[in-house]
């Protein structure tokens, strides 16, 4: 066993765990979006961040990736791992605001205004529709392609995989494609308010409202039958 | 028009995989082999080399798209004309270089003629920023080119005559030497002077001598190799990264021409001290010229004794080295990306730990060295640790190379004992009018005049060697603007604060530019970029934010409030 301290707490976990499941363990929520359990972790959207290490030498961790190690000391919520992640939920919100998800991350982190120009991508290239293709459908139907501000994802060729079988599962671990959210005014500004409000498109009837780039849609398909 | 035959193809890619093997690291080098052949990579040719290697062509696709060299889309011309973007080369007029190309060709950047004789690109740095503006034209490279030479370099490619079996080398210009290039050494000492002793004893040699990483980051060598020495594991690599992408760097292109003995030495020694039985040396596309003169040396090695089985006589101690090759992606200059592109994968960062001293190359305890650290280990293997130890600061020993560049009268390759100052190095290379100096390259701090007393040491101005001057009347805000367009095109893209931060930077940015930035955003960015530092997943990300940062607080009072006159964006 693995004795840890996270914030302030003595935990002991077992060899191979990472900071994440340590802290969710003992209930220190730590915010997670291209995390999910059964797929490996990627350490990308680098909302989970926590601070490692005693006096001047901390730093900031992603916790997803991050092992847990003999002696560490974990802050999951210090004044620069809030500021970090508040910086971070901004920089996602300025780039795919609609994204339910995004929005509750944010509210979570009392974010009530993002400061950057916004666009409205559909994608925030968190990688779970490629992993989850990958190492839970045994597809690989899709992937990344292109490099910095071109990054995207897509099956090869921009055609049809063969291995595709339509099963969903890239929709169904989107965060970006749910509920598009009407936005509140002032511009820019996020209201929280569907911070208790249930997402995903399945359970929804209001297809017109759904934001979603699969074609055709399984989820939609089954519920038109 | 060319037609591709499948079937032809797939021969093609049998036979090269009989050459580079079948497992996942061969795909760049198939890839490689493929674009040079068909000028470009269609995506039949992706399909059979996905289903030649037994991987999805998803996983082709990404690795393809990923590196600037290859091309996907369209078919290049038959010479590809790739101009430098970098700052060194914006400074000495690569503007009007590149709208006389532009004038010649008549495309535009990223297209190519319709004759199919030519393609226009841009490229980051070539190595070359001493004698800028710089150009490759397919393998060649050309230095000093101004609009009139243009002309007469399209001319030539009319005639065809870039047809050398070793593409000559545009020598480096080396001002000053000190104890490391003055060393004076016979044949392969160094390497036997380590085979006499233990390995243990080799890396505590190196611990005496306070070795520590030549391309910026400092970590101590003696240290990196011990723990690759300490792991059990049967299989154990040595790379060596000669993947010098960072702006403003040239001194591995030198010592790779130069010394190329000694960084090979260096090597095997790295080699017999953790118990590595394969190396390779990751040279970056835009030195391809030297893959050939590299092969070479390396063969004479093998002849020698010196590379192969029972190196120099000592039984039992086999080692030998494979040049790869990059594709163009500066990410890979950072090891755990260049071991995911050795791999044959995209060029990413990986999460650490684990750590390529023990789950590196295929999972196993790899080493990954700066050219110029492997050619201090040579020497101090070979003069002694004593002997390295003599110069630098207590904790910053010996010597460093320094690619000096920009505006002063001397640019070009110096070495220096650390611990010199700023003013010190500006007087030794005649720039003292300099009002800005770039230390590190585009990842590296921006230093203005009242810091010139600040030393270039590994305590207080760490670098890979890196030094661009910037003079009296530069325009500092272009230069923070071609280092961040710099960033967000070799940006890998994984982590958001390094793929959408730089983007921010880049908006900011053109608002100073348009004296429409307030100083309360500007302060917002500046903490953006401070947030990039602390959270992005790799050294690159984490040092994107350093030249606008430091700019920014060096020289606000030049920045804020102003509006650009010419629309050119020169920063000549």
């Amino acid at each position: 066993m693995i004795k840890l301290k996270i914030n302030g707490l003595n935990v002991s976990v077992e060899k191979g765990t990472t900071i994440l499941e340590a802290a969710q363990s003992v209930g220190f929520p730590i915010p997670t979006l291209c995390h999910m359990e059964g797929l490996t972790p990627y350490g990308a959207c680098r909302l989970c961040v926590v601070e490692i290490g005693t006096g001047d030498r901390t730093k900031l961790v992603t916790s997803c990736t991050y092992p847990a190690e003999e002696g560490l000391v974990v802050r999951t919520a210090s004044e620069r791992v809030l500021k970090a992640r508040r910086m971070i939920v901004e920089l996602l919100l300025a780039s795919c605001p609609q994204s339910k998800t995004i929005q509750d991350i944010a509210s979570k982190l009392h974010v009530t205004q993002q400061r950057f120009r916004q666009e409205h991508e559909d994608c925030i290239l968190c990688g779970l529709c490629v992993r989850m293709c990958k190492e839970q459908m045994m597809a690989g139907a899709i992937g990344f392609r292109g490099r910095g501000q071109n990054r995207s994802i897509g099956t090869p060729f921009d055609i049809k995989s063969e291995v595709c079988r339509l099963c969903g599962g890239c929709i169904y671990v989107c965060p970006a494609c749910q509920l598009r959210c009407t936005f509140t005014e002032p511009d820019k500004a996020i209201c929280g308010g569907c911070l208790n409000l249930s997402p995903p498109c399945v359970d929804k009837d209001q297809f017109h409202d759904m934001m979603c780039y699969m074609d055709p849609c399984v989820a939609c398909e089954i519920k038109e039958d | 028009m060319q037609v591709i035959y499948r079937q032809k193809i797939v021969e093609e890619i049998e036979e090269l995989k009989n050459i580079y093997g079948d497992d996942r690291s061969s795909l760049l080098p198939i890839l490689h082999a493929m674009q040079d052949k068909y000028q470009y990579i269609p995506d039949r040719i992706l399909q059979s080399v996905a289903h030649a290697l037994e991987i999805h062509p998803a996983e082709v696709e990404a690795v393809a798209s990923f590196y600037s060299f290859f091309e996907t889309r369209e078919k290049l011309g038959k010479y590809v004309i790739r101009l430098c973007q970098t700052v060194t080369c914006d400074m000495k007029g690569k503007h009007k270089v590149a709208r006389q190309l532009q004038n010649e060709l008549g495309i535009k950047f990223g297209e190519t003629t319709k004759d199919g004789m030519f393609s226009l690109r841009y490229t980051n740095c070539l190595g070359l920023c001493d004698q800028g503006p710089a150009m490759l034209v397919n393998d060649r490279l050309f230095a000093h080119v101004t609009p009139e030479k243009t002309q007469r370099i399209i001319e030539e490619c009319h005639r065809d005559f870039i047809r050398s079996e070793f593409p000559r080398v545009v020598p480096s210009i080396l001002r000053k030497t000190g104890s490391l290039l003055n060393a004076e050494t016979t044949g392969a000492e160094g390497l036997k002077n380590a085979l006499g002793k233990k390995p243990a004893e080799v890396i505590e040699e190196i611990r005496k001598s306070n070795l520590k990483g030549r391309g910026g980051a400092g970590f101590p060598t003696a240290f990196k190799w011990q723990l690759a020495a300490e792991d059990s594991s049967e299989t154990k690599y040595v790379v060596c990264n000669a993947d010098e992408g960072e702006p403003g760097t040239f001194k591995d292109r030198f010592l790779l021409y130069d010394r190329t003995d000694l960084i090979l030495d260096g090597m095997t020694i790295g080699a017999y001290a953790i118990g590595a039985s394969q190396g390779f040396i990751y040279l970056r596309i835009e030195y391809r010229y030297m893959q050939k003169y590299l092969e070479a040396a390396l063969e004479k090695r093998r002849q020698q004794g010196l590379l192969g089985e029972n190196i120099a006589g000592r039984k039992g101690f086999n080692f030998d080295i494979q040049i790869r090759m990059g594709a163009g992606a500066y990410v890979c200059g950072e090891e755990t990306a260049l071991i995911e592109s050795l791999e044959g994968e995209r060029g990413e960062p990986r999460n650490r730990p684990p750590f390529p001293v023990d789950t590196g190359f295929f999972g196993r305890p790899t080493i990954v060295n700066n050219v110029e650290t492997f050619l201090g280990a040579a020497l101090i293997l070979t003069k002694g640790a004593q002997w390295f130890a003599e110069h630098g600061t207590d904790k910053s020993k010996g010597t460093k190379l320094y690619s000096i560049s920009g505006d002063c009268e001397k640019p070009g390759i110096y070495e220096f004992a650390f611990g010199t100052s700023i003013n010190e190095l500006l007087i030794e290379v005649g720039g003292e009018n300099a009002k800005a100096v770039q230390i590190g390259g585009a990842s590296g701090l921006c230093i203005s005049s009242v810091e010139f007393d600040r030393k270039l040491s590994f305590e207080d101005l760490s670098s890979g060697g890196s030094v661009i001057i910037f003079g009296p009347d530069r325009d500092m805000l272009q230069v923070a603007k071609n280092f961040s367009n710099f960033f967000i095109e070799e940006s890998c893209g994984q982590c958001t604060p390094c793929r959408i931060g730089n983007i921010k930077i880049r908006e900011g940015i053109s608002l100073l530019e348009k004296g429409k930035c307030s100083s309360s955003y500007l302060k917002e960015l500046v903490k953006l970029s401070d947030t990039m530092r602390l959270t992005s997943k790799c050294g690159l990300g984490q040092s994107s934010g350093n030249a606008f940062t430091t700019i920014m607080e060096g020289f606000r009072e030049e920045i804020l409030g102003k509006a650009l006159n010419s629309t050119e964006g020169d920063i000549s």
